[in-house]
């Protein structure tokens, strides 16, 4: 199992190793003239203490962007794995602060989707697996195929205008009210839940259609299995068939799929955050790029591929935890 | 003998059978067929898959929706009038500004002498002057200019200042040295003279001079200066004072006594006549006749602005007018009599006298149509400068009256005529405000010909129109074409590329399917979105062309989503590859590329085609997402993301414009879902084992 282990980590690093490299090419395949006319562009910004010649110099001696494309690699490499990723342009303050920053917003969003996820889509998937082709079943699977096929953009536009204009619950965007800072820290706590509430919907609604799917086709699978069948001739109620025998075998593939993805939980939400304007990871990222902030850019693809591939990597090895029956190789 | 037997007997059996038939077809005549209903009835395999696939609900309510789509977006356009980019304009009541009036107070200067040399600064002074005039309450004053000469300020009838000055005509020319020739120092000296060349015992003299460096020679009795001008010249300039005469007068010798006799002088008086004397340069003076004082500028407060659109103010015009005005006068130009009358209503005006029509206005008061036009109506501008003139007086910085003006049709734009043909009036409340210190600009109610944005569904635009004038309904379509058609290219290039490499990996195996497998858990791991959103903001950057975009994207989207494709074939093939058909052409000897792509990849199509399906409404999400973050398809391509963003940026946009976005965003999820329905459709059908 150890060996296993260390060989799936191995892996894992040798395509973190190409991933960067493929990022890096990208990045520094953006013509010398973006660089600059973004770098002189964001220096005009007021609270800079360096110019855009000593970000530009930086730039060119930290990520070696002047080098040809594998010296300048290592050149990174070098200082980006000792978390030097350098200053960010848009700002102003050292990319790698700036990101323990707001993490943890991020952080909370995911978390609370997430948990608010496996707590819907779960049981319904079970149950929609349970009563296949009854009315249940289709309308729980065209339920979440809408949700899977709706534009994230169009879920969010739609919640602002029930749930924040129409209706007034909640706030249409932010992280905080007004009066935030005069407030106690059990209203602040309830403040930051309000603004969080319409954000944390529109992440659920996205991903429960999926997760819902899932389920419902392996517990369709596991119904099917022999054992099930064994146990309803054994005479077991119905709620125990499912309840003990069907759930548990069904949880395999799911938590690894769950396993898999939890460092994604700190990726943030693109869209959603920057749509709410929750100044999470995916907002500051997102207007990171879209200004040319190259290096906290290339902070985030990093920290993104990071991500993706610690997922792949835990849901490999849940898998061979999980199920004793799966043979290691 | 045994075998003889069975044989007979089955002969004997065959025969019966054979008999059987014919009798029985003895009756209808007829052979039995291959397709005979008797036979059993085996579907083919496509045949199956496609009534598995009808039978499934959700598939055909997909397959439904995309048909729709498909000619919603593809064949919409050509039935429907308006193009993607086409912009709308109407007529529509819009609170506009409508005309603008200033209050001269700047003496602006008119040349009426066009020969007389006035001093610049002297001309750009005269407002300044002027206000000091008035301050100090004068009517005549006296400036001169830096060379001395001077000017007379006075002021006139109707508020009009003039410039008067002397003019000065020059009559001759006192000389205190007369030049004779220039010597030049070289090959032995060399003479040119102005008037008759002198002697030589002259250039002897004139030699030994300059060698000597002696100024001065005397020669015949006269004295001759000889000056070094540079180097190696030198004039020879007789020392004598003269008189020449500037024109045909000879001046008397009394005259040229006086001039002698003032020329320290700058003026003197001669036969009760003023001459001036200016010093041109060392040794010459000018001697000039002082005519009469006349003006040569004048200067107003006053602008004229024509009362007929065939009459056109000239200059000359212009400067007549004022100069008769300052005289209180009548004036002639081009030979056309005009006078000038005042009254209490209409101030100053300007008429023909022969033709009997006022052609024009005088009035400090400069008013105008806000486009600069001018405005030929006399009340509106008398009614204009009363409600300025009070705001004046009060120091308002708003005010409003309420004129009757003409109206127009808010649909066709046209005026509106009564049963008489009169143009209709309708009572307009007009607006003014100030603005700059001394601006009146007036704001009124007007039917303007203006874009047609935003507006509501109607019979002309069956879903409104954008922020642009567009119609929303034609923009949908094509969005619509832009959306399928990315979705399909994509797809398109990731299949292609899926297929290649899965196809060598899982066939060769071995390194090679190692390399390739490592190269697609990097693809999963390159983030997608991240990368395009840094593209479209370089594309932005870059303010690239709209279409060479879209092409970019379709690109980066199939380059960057190819791994999934290829894990799925390379599985496929792994297991394909082991079973006995694949055996069969490897004896056979079929070329590795036939075996691959004849063989291999057709068994893996069902799971293509489903994959591919699925993918197509991944493809279409991610493009409008990318395009409602405005980094993906661009104006004027219309695509069904940037209409969303176009009408959800703010709150109020939100709740007005619901009937734009509402329905965009459900042709998305629409079109989305009826893929996703018929992937799933297609992989039930495929795989029934999934199913059961």
């Amino acid at each position: 199992m150890l060996k296993f282990i260390i060989k799936r980590l191995l892996l894992a690093a040798l395509i973190l190793f190409f991933v960067m490299f493929i990022i890096y090419i990208l990045m520094s395949s953006l013509p010398q003239g973006y660089f600059e006319s973004t770098a002189r562009e964001l220096a005009t910004k007021p609270g800079n203490t360096k110019t855009a010649d000593q970000w530009l110099s930086e730039l060119r001696e930290q990520y070696g962007m002047d080098k040809g494309p594998i010296q300048g690699y290592f050149t990174w490499l070098s200082s980006a794995i000792k978390g030097n990723f350098g200053d960010s342009w848009l700002w102003t303050m050292p990319v790698t602060e700036k990101f323990a920053d707001v993490i943890w917003y991020s952080f909370a969003l995911g978390l609370a989707s997430f948990i608010l996820t496996i707590i819907v889509a779960i049981p319904l998937g079970v149950l929609a697996a349970k009563k296949q082709y009854s009315l249940t079943d289709y309308s729980i699977t065209v339920l979440s195929l809408i949700g899977i096929s709706m534009p994230v953009f169009f879920i969010a536009t739609i919640f602002k205008l029930v749930f924040a204009i129409k209706l007034q619950w909640f706030e249409i965007g932010g992280m905080q009210g007004n009066t935030y800072n005069n407030l106690d820290a059990f209203h602040q706590f309830l403040d930051r839940a309000d603004h969080f509430v319409l954000p944390i919907l529109t992440l659920t609604v996205v991903s429960i259609g999926s997760l819902m799917r899932y389920t419902r086709t392996n517990t369709l699978e596991v119904l099917n299995a022999d054992y099930i069948r064994t146990a309803r001739a054994k005479g077991l109620p119905e709620s125990k068939v499912i309840g003990l025998h069907a759930f548990r075998n069904t949880l395999i593939p799911i938590v690894t799929v769950l396993g898999g993805s939890l460092p994604g939980l700190f990726s943030g939400a693109l869209i959603t955050e920057t749509l709410f304007s929750i100044r999470g990871i995916g907002y500051i990222s997102y207007y990171s790029m879209t200004s040319g902030d190259i290096p906290f850019t290339m902070f985030y693809l990093s920290f993104i591929a990071v991500l993706t591939l610690l997922g792949t990597l835990i849901a490999d090895i849940l898998y061979a935890v999980v199920d004793p029956r799966v043979r290691i190789n | 003998m045994n075998k003889k037997d069975t044989n007979s007997l089955n002969e004997q059996l065959k025969i019966v059978e054979q008999n059987k038939k014919n009798e029985k077809n003895s009756h209808n005549d007829n052979k039995v067929k291959l397709d005979d209903s008797q036979r059993v009835k085996v579907l083919s395999p496509g045949r199956l898959v496609f009534k598995r696939f009808i039978r499934n609900k959700l598939a055909i309510v997909g397959s439904a929706v995309l048909i729709l789509m498909f000619a919603f977006a593809f064949l919409g356009p050509l039935f429907y009038p308006y193009a993607q980019d086409e912009i709308f304009y109407e007529f529509d009541k819009l609170n506009v500004k409508y005309a603008m009036a200033t209050e001269r107070t700047e003496y602006i200067p008119f040349i009426v002498d066009q020969d007389a040399q006035v001093d610049n600064n002297v001309k750009n002074m005269m407002h300044s002057n002027i206000t000091a005039m008035i301050e100090s309450n004068e009517i005549h004053k006296i400036v001169t200019d830096s060379k001395g000469n001077e000017y007379y300020i006075d002021l006139k009838d109707n508020g009009i200042y003039t410039l008067s000055m002397y003019t000065n005509t020059q009559v001759g020319e006192y000389n205190l040295t007369k030049a004779i020739a220039t010597y030049e120092d070289v090959f032995g000296g060399v003479f040119t003279y102005v008037d008759s060349s002198m002697p030589s015992a002259f250039e002897t003299k004139i030699k030994a001079a300059v060698s000597s460096s002696t100024e001065e020679i005397e020669y015949n009795g006269k004295t001759y200066s000889v000056t070094s001008s540079f180097s190696k010249k030198y004039s020879i300039e007789l020392i004598e004072a003269y008189y020449e005469d500037s024109n045909e007068m000879v001046a008397e010798q009394a005259f040229i006594d006086t001039v002698i006799a003032n020329i320290n002088q700058s003026s003197f008086f001669y036969d009760s006549q003023k001459y001036v004397i200016q010093a041109a340069s060392t040794g010459h003076y000018l001697i000039s006749a002082v005519s009469d004082v006349h003006p040569v500028i004048l200067a107003t407060t006053y602008a004229i602005s024509p009362l007929q659109s065939d009459f056109t103010v000239s200059s000359e015009f212009k400067v007549a007018a004022y100069l008769a005005m300052s005289q209180s006068t009548g004036f002639t130009v081009d030979g056309k009599e005009y006078s000038i009358t005042e009254n209490e209503e209409d101030g100053i005006i300007i008429s023909d006298v022969s033709a009997n029509e006022n052609v024009a206005q005088v009035s400090d008061f400069v008013m105008s149509y806000y486009d600069g036009k001018t405005i030929y109506d006399l009340d509106y501008k008398a009614a204009l400068k009363a409600e300025v003139l009070s705001m004046v007086e009060s120091d308002a910085i708003e005010g409003s009256f309420i004129y009757r003006l003409q109206q127009r049709d808010a649909i066709t734009g046209d005026y509106i005529l009564d049963e008489n043909e009169v143009p209709v009036l309708e009572d307009i409340e007009m607006n003014i405000t100030r603005e700059l210190g001394k601006d009146y600009i007036v704001n009124c109610e007007q039917t303007t010909y203006l874009m047609d944005i935003y507006a509501p569904p109607s019979s002309a635009h069956l879903a409104g129109t954008d922020n642009n004038g567009m119609d929303v309904l034609a923009r949908m379509m094509y969005g619509g074409r832009i959306s399928l058609m990315v979705g399909f290219v994509v797809v398109i290039i990731e299949t292609l590329l899926g297929v290649i490499m899965g196809g060598i990996a899982g066939y060769f195996g071995g390194w090679i399917d190692t390399i390739i497998m490592r190269l697609v858990d990097i693809f999963y791991c390159i983030p997608t979105m991240p990368i395009l959103i840094i593209i479209g903001a370089f594309f932005d950057h870059e303010q690239m062309n709209s279409y060479l975009r879209l092409v970019w994207l379709m690109a980066v989207l199939g380059f960057l989503g190819w791994a999934y494709v290829a894990r799925l074939v390379r599985g496929q093939i792994l297991s394909l590859r082991e079973q006995e058909f694949m055996i069969a052409t490897e004896a056979t000897g079929v070329r590795i590329n036939r075996r691959i792509f004849k063989h291999l990849i057709p068994n893996v199509m069902p799971q293509l085609i489903v994959t591919a399906t699925a993918g197509l409404g991944g493809v279409i999400l991610t493009e409008s997402t990318l395009s409602f973050l405005g980094l993906g398809v661009k104006h004027p391509l219309s695509t069904w993301g940037v209409m969303i963003n176009s009408v959800t940026g703010s709150p109020e946009q939100m709740t007005s414009y619901l009937y734009i976005w509402i329905p965009v965003g459900l042709l998305i999820c629409l079109t989305v879902i009826a893929f996703n329905f018929v992937g799933d459709g297609m992989r039930d059908a495929f795989d029934p084992k999934m199913k059961r």
